[in-house]
């Protein structure tokens, strides 16, 4: 019949039995393991449970919580119990809790603690669907009385009461699982609009998985750290799914603040952060550098530059160049990546969205074997880096069993044995983006003599410049962002290009302190004359690099950090750079109509 | 010496016409009242007016020169002060005296050392019974730093963290004593009103009790049912108290239910003004 993911559950568990640990969560302190025969015992108790209350096959389980095992347990009990398991980051407001439990149609809602349950009692008299909410965190709950609410605990008994009743149970729905059945419903981020539902079977999951495993070299003693939301795509390929698949052991950490200083206790092998996520840990590692003492500082000034030449030269260093590096890693690049937790790393991975082409090279100079990828909640991964074929400005070649192309407007067309199903209720947007039998990702891009895709960023973000020329700004967006002091930029047509600047409010502080300039916070320092020449000269030397027409001609610092909640972010944290668009064009719109001729 | 008999079995401390002096100062004349079993009791009263005595009195510190002290039934007018906390006594104090220099955690384990059964030779060769005991104490201080949203600040030394912070590590080394009563001098003196919302909070999850979600420490779990609290916030104490005393001069000028104490035209002109 094929590879279901209770199938791969059921096979782990005879494999490892509890020889294995499949789980390990930081909670009270200390680390509690979970062998793969707890896993399957839990799964198997929330599967039950689900049964006992009445699920159907197809039946929706909300799942909103912060990366804890109950979350992963919940997730396969849904899909064991032949449900579709969907979820949303927990961080999600009231507004957006509510459109994706009317959109999903959730009967059941597995939920982390007291806020999400606030949350779904709040809105539960509009969601005729919901039947009960599921919660583990019991803090705080204690007060609680209203019999939609179910502690988790309980489930797990339900599950026990049934099997009780039906044993092998479990064992037959594991058998008959079948894998074009759904198994999930996942959101997209949302970037031009509301988000949509993406139906995936648990052969797309799997796959994904599979070809995950084969692009990052992943192995089975692996020790991995689960910290994006299950939300999305991602998490769910690479963390949940490639354990299953693989066998290698997830970890958790004590709360979302926690996941660096609890990531360095385990020093996984194989770490996937968001562009965002990493272009923080840089500017992190600059900050520390800027304090740090005179030899700390020179060891940094010597040592990285031969980290990126080694970078470069992969593959074909003549000896003084690896005693070079030899001396390098010992006094900068394994103590820094020790401070980050990252020192056991063999393999890294950005997903989402390509990071810039100078923050790939600076963590591959430092050694982490970073690479890109590229894919889409409706098909990923599309394409990966393979082994000593890291370009930095590309997001890698096709994976197996994956087709690519570009169309005549420059838009990336993809197919593979790993597509959705089509959007939950909306058959005119599935339409819309199969129309030929391709999935029109409307994003831009061009593939290289190399086989290499390069991606330029949604196609309707694409601007022509006064020559004619098309132009991604993405490529501007990239290098702005690479610069200390330059947290976010936003890249915007007008009769000229102009740039919306977020600063690091913690660099530029810094150097503000340096510099005897006072400030109180990020609104006030934003504005200050002496931050609005920093940044101009970062601005004047990214211009040099720049063709004349794609030139910055006006630049704004934006006082205040772009937010989620302001809808000026996705979930993910991708710009809704439209929304930015019009939210911000009184800034630039008066100067541009005097210019008008 | 009370015989146990006559005792209330709902009366955890009794107070007993305790007149404590320094020189000629008077600063307790002849106070009397019980600290029953499951309540919560505000000590209030203007400055100077001898509440945190009455703590001092009860755990030891000072030794009163006439009256008597008597914790479920035994006296304990006399004992020193470790005797005392080790029968369940336990309190914070209105200065913190925490140790700055050492970690959240160490500081919360200070509070065990009572409980510890291991010898000294034993503890510094840190082998088998003291190891696993060390674990296991580990293990319970880590509910509190749980229940005390203080897991952040876990290995950062005390002296670094803000005062309302250091205020709540004060607040979880007595909980690691295990007490049944607990006595807090001022736990909301110096906050901002939010913090000071947290911490009814947690003084009144304390009192009740967890249940099963800190199984793994009996304080938590099944909660301090008894609480004594001196504090200035009137709003605080009408809020969780379940009995107060007041206190002016040295005296105890009237006992009751905050409702009482709030219209009771002595405690209006002692303490909250004539015209309030």
């Amino acid at each position: 019949m094929g590879e279901t993911w209770p199938k791969l559950l059921g096979e782990k568990h005879i494999k490892y039995g509890d020889k294995k640990v499949a789980m390990r969560h930081k909670k009270y302190g200390l680390w509690r393991s979970y062998t793969w025969k707890d896993y399957y015992e839990k799964v198997k108790g929330v599967t039950l449970g689900l049964v006992h209350m009445g699920l159907k096959p197809g039946d929706k389980v909300m799942l909103l919580g912060h990366n804890e095992p109950h979350l992963y347990w919940a997730a396969l009990g849904a899909i064991t119990a032949y449900g579709v398991a969907t979820s949303f980051p927990p961080d999600a407001t009231l507004w957006e809790t509510k459109y994706i439990m009317e959109q999903s149609d959730s009967r059941f809602a597995i939920v982390g603690g007291q806020e999400q349950v606030d949350k779904l009692l709040e809105i539960k008299g509009e969601l005729p669907n919901l039947e009960k909410i599921i919660y583990w965190n019991l803090k705080g709950m204690s007060e609680y009385g209203d019999p939609i609410l179910m502690n988790f605990n309980r489930l797990l008994e339900k599950g026990k009461e049934f099997e009780d009743n039906h044993p092998e149970f479990f064992e037959q729905l594991i058998e008959e699982s079948n894998p074009d059945d759904l198994a999930l419903l996942l959101y997209t981020s949302g970037t031009a609009g509301l988000p949509k539902g993406v139906l995936l079977t648990h052969k797309a999951g799997i796959s994904s998985a599979r070809k995950s495993i084969a692009a990052a070299s992943l192995r089975e003693d692996f020790e991995i750290f689960s910290h994006m939301p299950l939300a999305w795509f991602a998490a769910y390929t690479l963390e949940l799914g490639i354990q299953l698949v693989n066998g290698m052991t997830v970890n958790f950490a004590e709360a979302p603040e926690a996941v660096l200083a609890d990531m360095r206790e385990i020093g996984p092998q194989f770490v996937v952060f968001t562009p965002r996520q990493w272009e923080s840990l840089i500017s992190q590692i600059q900050i520390r550098v800027a304090d740090a003492g005179f030899l700390k500082r020179l060891c940094y000034r010597l040592f990285l530059p031969i980290g990126f030449a080694v970078f470069e030269k992969r593959g074909k260093l003549n000896p003084l160049w690896k005693v070079m590096y030899a001396i390098g890693f010992l006094l900068l690049f394994r103590p820094l990546k020790d401070q980050l937790g990252l020192l056991k790393v063999k393999s890294a991975l950005t997903g989402g969205a390509p990071l810039s082409p100078e923050g790939f090279k600076f963590l591959n100079a430092l050694g982490l074997n970073l690479k890109q990828t590229y894919g889409l909640t409706e098909l990923n991964p599309i394409t990966w880096h393979s082994d000593n074929d890291l370009k930095s400005e590309t997001v890698g070649i096709p994976v197996t069993g994956t087709e690519l192309k570009i169309s005549e407007e420059g838009e990336i067309l993809a197919r593979g044995d790993h597509m959705f199903q089509g959007y939950y209720k909306d058959p005119e947007a599935t339409q819309a983006v199969l129309s030929d039998n391709w999935l029109h990702t409307g994003d831009a891009g061009s593939i290289g003599p190399d086989g290499h895709l390069v991606y330029n960023g949604k196609v309707s973000d694409i601007i022509q410049l006064s020559n004619g020329k098309k132009f991604a700004p993405k490529y501007i967006e990239g290098k702005l962002k690479f610069s200390t002091y330059i947290k976010d930029a936003i890249v915007i047509e007008g009769n000229f290009l102009i740039a919306l600047i977020q600063i690091d409010f913690e660099t530029t502080g810094k150097w503000a302190e340096r510099n005897d300039i006072p400030y109180n916070t990020l609104a006030d320092l934003s504005q200050r004359p002496e931050v609005y020449e920093l940044v101009g000269e970062q601005i004047d030397q990214i211009n040099e690099t720049l063709p004349e027409e794609a030139k910055l001609k006006r630049y704004f610092l934006l006082n205040k950090e772009l937010d989620v909640d302001q809808s000026e972010l996705t979930r993910s944290g991708k710009p809704r750079k439209n929304f930015i668009k019009e939210k911000y064009k009184h800034l630039w719109g008066e100067e541009e109509n005097n210019k008008t001729p | 010496m009370a015989s146990n008999a006559s005792f209330d079995k709902k009366v955890v401390l009794k107070f007993e016409n305790v007149s404590l002096a320094f020189g000629g100062l008077m600063a307790l004349s002849c106070v009397s009242f019980d600290i029953k079993e499951g309540e919560i009791l505000a000590i209030i009263g203007p400055n100077g007016a001898g509440k945190t005595c009455i703590l001092n009195c009860i755990n030891g510190f000072y030794k009163p020169q006439s009256g008597a002290i008597y914790f479920r039934g035994e006296e304990i007018t006399k004992l020193s002060p470790y005797k005392i906390a080790a029968m369940g006594i336990a309190r914070t104090f209105q200065n913190i005296t925490l140790y700055p220099g050492m970690n959240v955690i160490d500081n919360i384990m200070s509070g065990r050392h009572i409980l510890s059964k291991t010898g000294p030779l034993a503890c510094a060769l840190y082998l088998g019974k003291a190891l696993r005991e060390e674990i296991r104490e580990r293990e319970a201080v880590e509910y509190i730093i749980d229940f005390l949203e203080l897991g952040r600040w876990r290995k950062e030394n005390v002296g670094a963290l803000p005062y309302g912070l250091q205020k709540r590590v004060d607040l979880g080394r007595t909980l690691a004593l295990e007490p049944e009563l607990l006595l807090l001098d001022e736990p909301m003196a110096g906050m901002n009103v939010e913090e000071k919302g947290d911490i009814a909070h947690f003084i009144l999850d304390i009192h009740k009790g967890q249940g099963e979600i800190y199984s793994g420490n009996k304080t938590l779990s099944q909660g301090v049912k008894s609480i004594v609290m001196i504090e200035h916030d009137m709003g605080a104490v009408m809020d969780i108290a379940d009995r107060v005393v007041v206190m002016d001069f040295g005296e105890k000028i009237v006992e009751g239910l905050p409702d009482e104490i709030r219209r009771d035209k002595k405690v209006i002109s002692a303490y909250l003004g004539a015209e309030a």
